[in-house]
């Protein structure tokens, strides 16, 4: 870093994005013990790497590449996948869903941390995190079609995990579940 | 997914043409609120002191090696 000021800037600026890393580093590892210390370690890289940080870039797009990148290389090997995921969160919040049918947090964490790996954090990133579905495929090296695809697979299988496949299921408004019409329509279930 | 056999019952799901599986538009908003709602949980807890420590020590270290 060129001289202190800038050093205290990028500190602040690290630090801004704290909450954000460890979210996403729960959501990947399943683990607030494993997500801690995958941020600490992405803070260390980030600092120790922070002339390779392009200003006028995205700062969150760039660290999560950094934590992604830490986590496939040395957490996932731990062998821990899914198993201890209930009780790593704080509380079973009910999730705010307006008029109709709300999902359990708690509920719902299960089923995401079923999902396979490279489907929930596209899933993370794409639907929670304020990436774009360009900026995720770039983190994760694959094409943006492929990042379309993968948050696609993972919403049919979360909804299919969590129960949500017959209209009955997720609210009175039956006639509001119509199956959507795309030219021939082929139902899974035919 | 494309596994008719195992997705009896299916039926807020729709394959298209292009081979794309399109949702049931209030499923995703379902998903897609929830989703928001575990995200927010976590990016709502406090910052560990650690992290606050490890950078206000990294940022002394380059301080006084004068970097």
């Amino acid at each position: 870093m060129a001289d202190n000021r800038s050093s205290v800037d990028f500190r602040e600026r690290l630090i801004a994005e704290i909450p954000n890393l460890r979210a996403f580093a729960t959501s990947l590892s399943g683990s607030i013990q494993s997500a801690d210390d995958l941020v600490q370690d992405t803070l260390l890289k980030a600092w120790g790497h922070a002339d390779s940080f392009v200003e006028g870039t995205n700062l969150r797009a760039w660290l999560f590449t950094i934590l992604r990148n830490t986590y496939y290389s040395l957490y996932r090997r731990r062998g821990r996948e899914v198993q201890d995921t209930d009780g790593i969160y704080s509380g079973s919040v009910a999730v705010p869903a307006g008029q109709d049918s709300a999902l359990d947090l708690a509920d719902f964490r299960l089923a995401l941390a079923k999902l396979p790996e490279e489907q929930r954090e596209v899933l993370i990133m794409v639907g929670a995190t304020g990436l774009s579905y360009e900026e995720t495929a770039e983190i994760c090296g694959v094409a943006v079609g492929t990042i379309k695809s993968r948050v696609n697979r993972a919403r049919t299988k979360l909804a299919e995990l969590l129960g949500m496949t017959n209209s009955s299921d997720i609210g009175p408004d039956r006639n509001s579940l119509a199956v959507v019409h795309h030219g021939r329509v082929t139902t899974l279930a035919s | 997914m494309n596994d008719p056999g195992h997705s009896e019952g299916l039926r807020s799901v729709v394959r298209r043409d292009d081979g794309d599986v399109e949702m049931d538009p209030k499923i995703q908003e379902i998903l897609g609120r929830a989703l928001k709602a575990h995200y927010d949980d976590l990016v709502g807890a406090p910052i560990p002191d650690r992290f606050l420590v490890l950078l206000a020590e990294l940022e002394a270290k380059e301080a006084r090696d004068g970097r």
